[in-house]
């Protein structure tokens, strides 16, 4: 779960990270308030999920209340990169001399979180690694002994800093270390950290990424949850359910779980020259109920996208019991006719099998009016076949 | 032959009482496992397949030496029942458990490798070596032969077992190295096994978009002796949407299907664009 500019900066603040001053708003009239107690001038701060915010407009400076009313009336009218805008942070102006980067995020090929630092911060760290790979610092971290202070220090020595400057970057890489673990997170990042006049370091954004396997103990997110708003609405609709749902704006509907298996056919959809409507997944061990849910988001997807001309429900399957595949697809479609024909085949093996054999599944779900073939690459071409028929 | 494990692996589970734990071992125990014991607290004196459950490890293995043990507890309480089997000796796990918080896993990989602990998973079907043991999940399309075969998804690789199995493919060993970000051992670690192992002509590895693994197996490669087919899925995709796996993100672009496909391509690798390319590939290797 990624939270907003504002929370990042509220937990950075709780773990005794410099923020500047600010307030989050909702409409202009919180908006001017904020920046009167602020005092003028401020940054008022379009407040989206997304990174490339400053490049597309999102961050402006507003020496008057009329100003900040405007700019915040504009944000909140407008969608920023696709994504509606449902708060402004309205902060104090920071004077700088130097932009730093630091992150913490996890090196997968490790297995372990790493930090990672530059004296050039305030573009994308991919930006930073290309074009300045020397300026990048990198240091793994052992995840069952932490970071020490003293090797914050090290990695802040690394950054050229001294006296003062050092101490408190030091200080900030250690905090900041603290939250990611103690908050489950799997990216923390302050792009850009900005060096004031007066020679502090103080957090210019906040970046924080919350895993999602790890929410059932960060209880604190249950009262900010997030709708991600750059979410379509029926990828808002399957989160809620606990799917993951993608929307790819082409003709096959895809019923499938399993996060390779789902990959698989939208790929092969794609070098048969057509295009799939949307990517889905959902965790093993289906219920009867929980496939018979993901069946009707795609009926209804259909129903409401013209475009969509086909159902294709397919999966392999070792854990979810087949019978509850074929008993919450055939649910689905007696309960919800499908606009567009359903194509569908499986491949099940291990456990699934234990108390439905696959040609019974066939025969039942050639019974309940579904197309069943018993090879996936037939039933992809009868897919594909449909979706190129009409215009 | 094969790698890491054999008919004569002796094995406990943890959470042997769970619906889909029970499911697995009835499986298991058909398929010849050497399955010993059980372990589910509280539950001491129950039986599950005709396997004896205890408390803790500690007990099961006072009463069955054991060589390994498969996780399926709830995610939650995944990381103590791995520190548990660590701290008890065991040198080889198998975490089937889905859902884990990537901060346990980290912890379990880090605890596992100082004490020289083979982790497979989490987030996956396990290993098996066809014909003579299956540490996980039992697929009946896996039959013994000379291919090794590493895949990230679960999902995906069964129905690849399945054409492999038509077309009369059969592995020396199977794994499933897990979907999660972080995994007990990484992909390239059973490469080098596969490498190694006098029973494996050739393997085929599966990945994904998502994370930097893919570039340990193409490094690699470059210095292996073996052919390797690589298969990976996930080339159409939205930037920044996650495709089911945790990992499953394109986020920098390095972490594409196109990039990695590259890589492996310059290391020396065999691509398959499709599942039926992966058959052809295999039957000129082997």
């Amino acid at each position: 779960m990624k939270l907003y500019e504002f929370q990042g900066k509220e937990i950075f603040n709780r773990y005794g990270i410099p923020v500047p001053r600010g307030k989050a708003a909702a409409d202009t009239k919180e908006a001017i308030a904020a920046a009167e107690e602020i005092g003028l001038p401020v940054m008022v701060k379009a407040q989206i999920l997304q990174g490339g915010r400053g490049k597309a407009g999102g961050i402006k400076r507003a020496g008057n209340p009329g100003e900040v009313s405007h700019l915040a009336e504009s944000f909140l009218t407008a969608p920023l990169k696709n994504e509606k805008v449902k708060q402004v942070l309205v902060e104090e102006v920071v004077e700088h001399t130097g932009e730093y980067y630091l992150g913490i995020t996890i090196d997968d090929r490790h297995g372990c979180p790493v930090v990672i630092a530059s004296s050039q911060g305030g573009m994308e760290i991919e930006e930073i690694a290309k074009s300045l790979p020397g300026k990048l610092i990198r240091c793994l971290i052992d995840p069952v002994r932490g970071l020490r202070q003293h090797e914050a220090m090290e990695i802040a020595k690394k950054l050229d800093l001294k006296g003062n400057m050092l101490v408190q970057m030091s200080g900030i890489i250690f905090n900041l270390y603290g939250l990611f673990v103690q908050k489950d997170a799997q990216l923390a990042e302050i792009n850009p950290l900005l060096l004031n006049n007066e020679s502090r370091f103080i957090a210019g954004d906040a970046k924080i990424i919350i895993n999602d396997d790890a929410l059932f103990r960060q209880n604190e997110y249950k009262e900010f949850f997030i709708e991600d708003s750059s979410a379509s609405r029926f990828e808002a609709i399957a989160r809620s359910k606990g799917f993951n749902y993608v929307d790819l704006g082409g003709r096959i509907g895809l019923v499938s779980i399993g996060a390779g298996f789902g990959m698989m056919i939208v790929d092969v959809i794609a070098q048969f020259g057509c295009r799939p409507a949307n990517f889905l997944d959902a965790s093993g061990g289906m219920s009867v109920e929980t496939f018979k849910e993901l069946t009707e988001l795609i009926i209804s997807k259909a129903d409401e996208d013209s475009r969509v001309k086909v159902i294709l429900a397919c999966c392999g399957i070792a854990a979810t019991k087949l019978e509850n595949i074929v008993a919450g697809l055939t649910a689905a479609l007696r309960e919800h006719p499908s606009r567009v024909p359903v194509i569908a085949s499986f491949t099940a093996d291990g456990p699934s099998t234990l108390n439905m054999a696959l040609e019974e599944a066939g025969r039942i779900l050639t019974g309940a009016g579904i197309s069943y073939y018993p090879n996936l690459r037939d039933a992809i071409e009868a897919a594909v076949r449909i979706s190129k028929e009409e215009k | 032959m094969g790698i890491l494990v054999d008919k004569n692996t002796r094995v406990i589970i943890q959470g042997i009482t769970g619906v889909y734990a029970k499911d697995q071992v009835r499986m298991m125990v058909k398929y010849g496992t050497k399955i010993v014991a059980g372990v589910a607290p509280g539950r001491e004196g129950a039986e599950v397949e005709g396997i004896p459950v205890y408390d803790t490890v500690k007990g099961a293995l006072e009463d069955h030496p054991a060589d390994a043990s498969i996780i399926y507890v709830n995610p939650r309480i995944a990381k103590e029942a791995a520190l548990e089997a660590i701290d008890n000796g065991l040198k080889f796990l198998v975490i089937g458990t889905e859902g884990i918080p990537v901060h346990d896993t980290m912890f379990i990989r880090r605890q596992s490798r100082a004490n020289d602990v083979w982790v497979v998973g989490p987030n996956g079907l396990g290993i098996t070596t066809p014909g003579e043991t299956c540490l996980g999940t039992v697929l009946p399309y896996v039959r013994p032969g000379n291919v090794g075969v590493i895949s990230r998804s679960g999902s995906l690789v069964i129905q690849l077992l399945y054409f492999l199995n038509q077309a009369g493919i059969g592995q020396s060993t199977f794994v499933s190295a897990g979907g999660d970000f972080v995994l007990g051992r990484n992909p390239v670690e059973y490469l080098e096994l596969f490498e190694k192992d006098p029973g494996t002509r050739a393997v085929l590895f599966i990945g994904e978009i998502g994370g930097m693994k893919e570039y340990q197996i193409a490094e690699y490669i470059k210095e292996m002796s073996k052919p390797v087919v690589a298969y990976i899925v996930g080339r159409t995709t939205v930037p920044g949407k996650r495709m089911g796996h945790i990992g499953a993100i394109v986020a920098s672009g390095a972490d594409s299907a196109e990039n990695k496909r590259n890589s492996l391509k310059n290391a020396g690798a065999l691509i398959a664009d499709t599942p039926w390319q992966i058959i052809d590939l295999l039957n000129d290797l082997i």
